[in-house]
């Protein structure tokens, strides 16, 4: 697969997006025009056809763009409230999949997300996001990068200190309707903790999440994790996604 | 007009979409929604058609 293919694939896609939009908007200029009623119920029909033609198209653009993106969308469709889900992937598959998850959980599935930024600065995430069309909006973020930029959109957390993470993460879920925690990466984490730390963290974690039905997704990095915390964190979880 | 223009540009994405070397669960998930969005592309043009038919048959003030 060349990467040429895919760049016109999306931008086919692009343009077809582009034309059922048009059409919806043409046929909401019919529906003010025409009083037929048989007429009207069929442009109505067409039109709403159009409506559900524009959330398809749009799905396809990660499906395409991220190869990770079909096995995230498979793994999470069960995701709801109060699911522990495990996302495994290597460094190389690491951005990619990322993006997947909060294509799907944000933009498809209308989730809300509380970020928690180990990784990278939020100031940088927010960047990529909208570089991707990923709805910015619906994110909130809990900061724990030690690298600080100064941006203080969200909340602005020590990663040395769990107990204060874990408050941030209940003051972000005070209201915990369709939400969820995204933990990126929960491996990054084992850098400032012994695993037994991490561990009894993230199990505390989950109990709470689990309670407040709000779902959690921890992303885990191969390279970054010993395998004896990686079966620990799996038996937390409901399930565990491998992106090969 | 866009109903016309639309389906050889969703037959074409099919064409290539076949040949660009995506993994076979998402070709398929793909394939199967751009044939949805086709079927019933062809469907609209094919109502927009009789409309068109019932009305210049008929008074087009009543319209």
């Amino acid at each position: 697969m060349t990467e040429t293919h895919i760049e016109e694939l999306l931008l086919h896609l692009k343009e077809i997006l582009a034309l059922e939009a048009k059409a919806k908007e043409l046929y909401d200029n019919y529906l003010q025009q025409i009083r037929d009623k048989s007429i009207v119920d069929r442009i109505s029909r067409i039109r709403d056809d159009e409506v559900e033609h524009i959330e398809i198209a749009s799905q396809l653009t990660p499906l395409i763009k991220y190869k990770e993106y079909s096995i995230i969308r498979e793994g999470l469709e069960t995701f709801s409230e109060g699911s522990i889900i495990l996302v495994h992937c290597g460094l190389d598959k690491y951005v990619r999949t990322g993006f997947s998850v909060l294509k799907y959980l944000v933009d498809e599935r209308g989730l809300d997300c509380v970020y928690v930024a180990v990784n990278k600065p939020s100031s940088f995430i927010i960047e990529a996001l909208a570089r991707e069309d990923i709805n910015v909006e619906k994110v909130s973020f809990i900061d724990c990068s030690p690298v600080d930029l100064g941006d203080k959109r969200g909340m602005v957390v020590s990663p040395e200190n769990p107990t204060d993470l874990s408050m941030a993460i209940e003051t972000a879920i005070a209201s915990p309707e369709g939400k969820f925690v995204y933990f990126d990466s929960i491996s990054t984490y084992f850098l400032f903790h012994e695993s037994n730390i991490v561990e009894r963290f993230v199990l505390f974690l989950a109990q709470k999440l689990r309670a407040k039905k709000v779902g959690l997704v921890l992303l885990v990095v191969k390279e970054e994790i010993e395998e004896r915390s990686l079966a620990r964190l799996t038996v937390i979880s409901d399930k565990r996604i491998n992106v090969p | 007009m866009e109903e016309i223009v639309i389906i050889p540009l969703l037959e074409d994405f099919l064409r290539k979409g076949e040949k660009c070397g995506l993994d076979e669960m998402t070709k398929t998930i793909v394939e199967g929604k751009v044939r949805h969005l086709l079927g019933e592309s062809i469907e609209h043009s094919r109502m927009l058609t009789e409309m068109i038919r019932e009305v210049a048959r008929s008074d087009r003030d009543a319209y």
